[in-house]
């Protein structure tokens, strides 16, 4: 009965501006807890994990380049982002689907700080995300092969991804008093993000309002070449949240001069970043661009190893060890003069689409062989084919399939000079569901039923064996004309005879 | 079973009275709305991204579809002789009806924007087998949740978790299992082999979740589920 | 005695490893009776179980002579009984009218005429014919309470379930609701879960207490009373030893527990008898 007596205690002091914001901080803790804990952000948090840590992988994954791999840590906050979205919202909804909005709209914080709490008590979650990039971004980086560099801009917008959606998730709950806005709402960004302007050639702009900037080219380029708008996209991504997150105040009563003021500025913000986005490339990237498409050496880093040449964009000299043991052992296999002839090897990039662009480089001119920006695992194979290509044929013009001793010479040497040659071999025709093509730079390497036959038979025989018969004859087997069945004779094995589906094949 | 149409045919109307429409209405609104991009912006997309807004389309309908088990009442006409799977395969026949006309409009919308060439190489048949998996999906989750808690509204639960799984198929399905295949893959076929399967599975978790359990069933509203499971109950 | 119309051996139900409901055996009879609880006495789970909306872990119970552990016999049960829940939904753009003319479709009364008919019968029954019409989102909270128990009573149920329906009610309402209840009683067996004690005291012909998932009392609203005969006493004071005691508007304090010597006795109530039986012994249960 003591304890309802009541007791005379010192009236609490009429709230300050400081006690309101204490009490918005620790009610943000208390919603930043609820939201990381909430099993959405827990489901999408562990399957991200899961994503990071699965063991294997592409053996290319070894030679990471790192303005390309920093956004890609981007789709996985997106999802993260979507899954707080959701939470966010169903938090503000909380008291609303509960039935407590009644006993809560006498209490001391008001709404529109409550909602100050809800955008605040995102950014704990936004930082576990950003702390997931930059572990993400470190392994890549602390890997031997990476090359390139990243991009600050790049790798913080995963993060405010995750912000701008989670504060998008607060004022969907303070607008629409339904907790189906939230998912519906994640479908939209699904729609937009991936479908829409993903898959189709919009103006920069228009890309550059979508939540994802996508670029998935070909091959990486160096990193001056890229021309995306990075530090302008982050700028709109977090412009877009504060717009959001004083529109939310707004929505909930919070109508001071600071709210208005911030969301005047916050949308001037968003409107420049959008109009800037546009811009993107710049003249210099795009001037830079047509050099080192047209004219890399004007720009590239040379090596002198033996006979060989290396030739790369700075930022990928370390990988010249790689090309050279792999050019080392194509020689070796050559032998004769094969293994003495002069040869440039130069890396080239198709730079004129951007990091987006799916074209080929040029071929490269005589004496000198094509390099691409990728490797490990099938891109070493192409590049041995690359190799060998050039001691065997000389250029890299296209003029048609090899349907002759140089095809299967060609072929016999990329395989060989490659670790785990015959499997990636194999590798490389299912995946494009074309045996026989390996797709070095510049053009592809094809060979027929006929030729691909003969390299089979001779992969099944020791190697040691092959190579001293390919030593002994590399004149013959090099020079234009000398047939397959020649070949295959000269080789130790015997060539099947030519089919319909042969005969329709182009021949160089 | 005279009984049983004669019961079923005067709650058709309540039925549809008590269907929350507005909110079975917007996640179809904004379906339509998504299919009907590409007409209203010419935007001339090649199929496989046709099948693609087909599919956001068919993602949204199905966040509607969460909330088509959900039922204010359902507390205050839990013990009644009318069955539950009766009662819910009612509301069921009634949402899918209504949702049948709205996807046929999704197709008509992605159709209405896309060139009869383009058009011809956007299975619509299997983008509906696809779409009825993804709501058979949403139905599945609002099943188990009234079966296996008090629970009257599993709807906007439901609609949170919903996006998940299809993220999650889309990101983690290994390549020979991949749900979202372009038209004209090689694996087209053994991917929609799949969404027939989850179609089917789907369905029977809801029929399985619709039936009353004999034994141990519900909970007292407020309270979670228990942990173990006992025997039924046994006549003395 | 008379026939028992519901009885109960044995009911079990656990959650988590408690007990919410732990070996309940009863034999209820035609017209009202109370049951008795604090909150987490397993009140409501024992009549969710009586109502078939849950199955029990252990123990059997008949309605009317029908078995609902079956399922046939749970339909056939079903049938004959009426429950309104702790918080009744309902669907608000529905009319009165119209929810109880559905849950009369759901008690399979298809005939529509016949239908309509009772859904006004139950409607008047509760006094709501005015607002027949009226969408039940713009019905008071007394009303809906009524619109609940009107749907409890379609189809003339011999067994009423029926789950605090006076919470929340002014004291007008409670009187009607009362009126009603008792008025339900006539003929038929009603279970009414209740923490009004005056509710009880006015309605019931007997009074069952559970706490903590066992019954602690059954008999006569006279005979719980008369469980606090001798133990309630008036004092300047709060007496150190009472289990519960309180400054009345006299300024004396009544006193309920075990009283001193020479205390001066005040008249018990039932809520007396009520709170001296949840602290005292397992079953404190009176002779039938």
């Amino acid at each position: 009965m003591t304890a309802l007596t009541r007791t005379p205690v010192t009236a609490p002091a009429p709230p300050s501006a400081r006690q309101g914001l204490r009490a918005v901080l620790a009610l943000a803790r208390v919603e930043a807890r609820r939201l990381l804990l909430h099993p959405l952000v827990l489901v999408a948090l562990a399957g991200y994990l899961a994503l990071l840590l699965w063991p294997g992988g592409e053996p290319e994954d070894a030679y990471p380049v790192l303005q390309d791999i920093d956004r890609e840590t981007q789709l996985g906050q997106l999802l993260l982002g979507l899954a707080v979205m959701i939470a966010a919202n169903l938090g503000v909804l909380r008291s609303h689907r509960r039935g407590t909005d009644g006993s809560f709209a006498v209490l001391v914080v008001r709404p529109w700080r409550r909602t100050c709490a809800h955008v605040l008590s995102v950014l704990p979650t936004v930082l576990v995300g950003a702390l997931l990039v930059a572990g993400q971004f470190t392994a890549e980086a602390l890997k031997p092969g990476a090359v390139g560099h990243g991009s600050v801009f790049e790798l913080v917008t995963g993060p405010l991804l995750v912000l701008l959606l989670g504060v998008l998730g607060v004022l969907l709950g303070r607008v629409v008093r339904s907790s189906f806005a939230a998912p519906l709402a994640a479908v939209a960004v699904i729609a937009v993000s991936f479908v829409f302007v993903a898959g189709s050639g919009s103006p920069a702009w228009v890309r550059g309002m979508t939540p994802l900037l996508f670029d998935e080219g070909a091959r990486p380029l160096p990193s001056a070449l890229q021309g995306r708008p990075a530090g302008r996209h982050a700028l709109y991504l977090l412009a877009l949240a504060v717009l959001a997150a004083a529109g939310a105040v707004r929505a909930s009563g919070g109508r001071t001069r600071a709210v208005r003021v911030t969301a005047l500025t916050a949308l001037g913000a968003v409107v420049a970043a959008v109009v800037l986005q546009g811009t993107a490339p710049s003249d210099a990237v795009r001037e830079a661009r047509e050099v080192a498409t047209r004219d890399p050496a004007e720009v590239q880093d040379c090596e002198r190893r033996g006979p060989t040449t290396y030739c790369a964009f700075p930022e990928f000299t370390p990988w010249i060890d790689e090309w050279a043991r792999v050019t080392d052992r194509v020689r070796s296999l050559a032998g004769g003069s094969g293994a003495e002839q002069a040869l440039t090897v130069r890396q080239k990039v198709a730079a004129l689409d951007g990091p987006s662009g799916t074209g080929e480089p040029s071929p490269a001119a005589p004496g000198e062989v094509t390099a691409s920006t990728a490797w490990g695992g099938e891109r070493e194979l192409e590049f041995a084919a690359s190799v060998a290509r050039g001691l065997v044929v000389g250029h890299e013009r296209h003029a048609g399939a090899y349907c002759d001793a140089r095809g299967v010479l060609t072929v016999w040497l990329a395989i060989h000079a490659t670790r785990d040659g015959e499997a990636l071999f194999a590798e490389t025709g299912n995946a494009y569901d074309s045996p026989g093509v390996i797709h070095a730079p510049v053009t592809a390497i094809a060979l027929r039923d006929r030729e691909l036959t003969v390299v089979q038979r001779l992969l099944a025989l020791p190697r040691e064996r092959v190579g001293r018969a390919v030593r002994a004859h590399w004149a013959e087997l090099s020079a234009a004309g000398t047939t397959t069945d020649r070949a295959a004779a000269v080789l130790g094995v015997t060539a099947p005879a030519e089919t319909a589906a042969d005969r329709a094949w182009r021949c160089a | 079973m005279r009984r049983r149409a004669a019961v079923a045919l005067a709650l058709a109307r309540p039925t549809v009275r008590s269907l929350p429409w507005r909110l079975l209405g917007g996640g179809w609104a904004l379906g339509v709305a998504v299919a009907a991009v590409p007409a209203l912006f010419a935007l001339h997309l090649p199929a496989a991204v046709l099948a693609d807004v087909a599919r956001v389309a068919a993602l949204c309908g199905a966040v509607g579809t969460a909330f088509a088990l959900d039922d204010p009442a359902r507390h205050t006409t839990g013990t009644v002789p009318v069955p539950r799977p009766l009662r819910q395969t009612l509301r069921v026949a009634v949402a899918g009806l209504a949702g049948a006309l709205w996807w046929a409009a999704v197709l008509g919308a992605v159709r209405a924007g896309a060139d009869a060439g383009t058009w011809a190489g956007v299975p619509a048949g299997a983008l509906t087998v696809e779409a009825a998996a993804l709501s058979g999906l949403a139905l599945a989750l609002a099943g188990a949740a009234v079966r296996f808690s008090a629970v009257r509204l599993p709807g906007p639960a439901v609609a949170a978790a919903l996006p998940a799984p299809p993220v999650a198929a889309a990101v983690f399905l290994p390549d020979g299992y991949a749900l979202f295949v372009p038209p004209g893959d090689p694996r087209w076929a053994d991917a929609h082999t799949l969404w027939a399967g989850i179609l089917t599975a789907t369905l029977a978790v809801w029929a399985a979740c619709a039936l009353e359990p004999r034994h141990r069933s519900g909970r007292v509203p407020g309270r979670t589920r228990g942990g173990e499971e006992r025997g039924g109950a046994t006549a003395r | 005695m008379t026939r028992p119309t519901v009885s109960a051996a044995g009911l079990t139900l656990s959650y988590r490893g408690t007990r919410a409901v732990d070996e309940v055996t009863l034999r209820l009879t035609e017209g009202v009776t109370g049951l008795l609880g604090p909150n987490g006495a397993g009140k409501t789970t024992l009549l969710r179980i009586l109502a078939t909306a849950t199955a029990p872990d252990n123990g059997a119970f008949t309605v009317l002579g029908h078995d609902p552990s079956t399922v046939a016999g749970r339909q056939d049960a079903r049938r004959v009984l009426g429950y309104l829940p702790q918080n009744p939904g309902f669907h608000p753009d529905f009319t009165a009218f119209e929810f109880v003319d559905y849950v009369a479709v759901l008690k399979e009364l298809t005939d529509r005429r016949t239908r309509h008919a009772e859904a006004r019968r139950v409607l008047d029954a509760v006094g709501l014919a005015d607002v027949r019409g009226k969408r039940i989102r713009k019905l008071s909270g007394g009303m809906k309470q009524r619109v609940a128990l009107a749907a409890a009573l379609v189809g003339d149920p011999g067994f009423l379930v029926l789950d605090e329906p006076t919470v929340g009610l002014d004291p007008e309402q409670r009187m009607r609701f009362r009126e009603l209840i008792a008025e339900a009683g006539e003929g038929r067996t009603v279970l009414l879960s209740t923490h009004q004690t005056e509710d009880v005291a006015m309605l019931c012909h007997r009074v069952v207490v559970m706490d903590q998932g066992r019954v602690r009392f059954d008999g006569t609203p006279a005979e719980l009373t008369a469980v606090a005969d001798g133990r309630v006493w008036r004092s300047a004071e709060r007496h150190p030893g009472a289990r519960a005691g309180w400054r009345t508007g006299t300024g004396e304090f009544r006193n309920v527990g075990d009283p001193p010597e020479g205390a001066r006795p005040a008249e018990p109530t039932l809520e007396d008898g009520y709170l001296l039986t949840l602290g005292g012994d397992p079953v404190a249960e009176a002779a039938v």
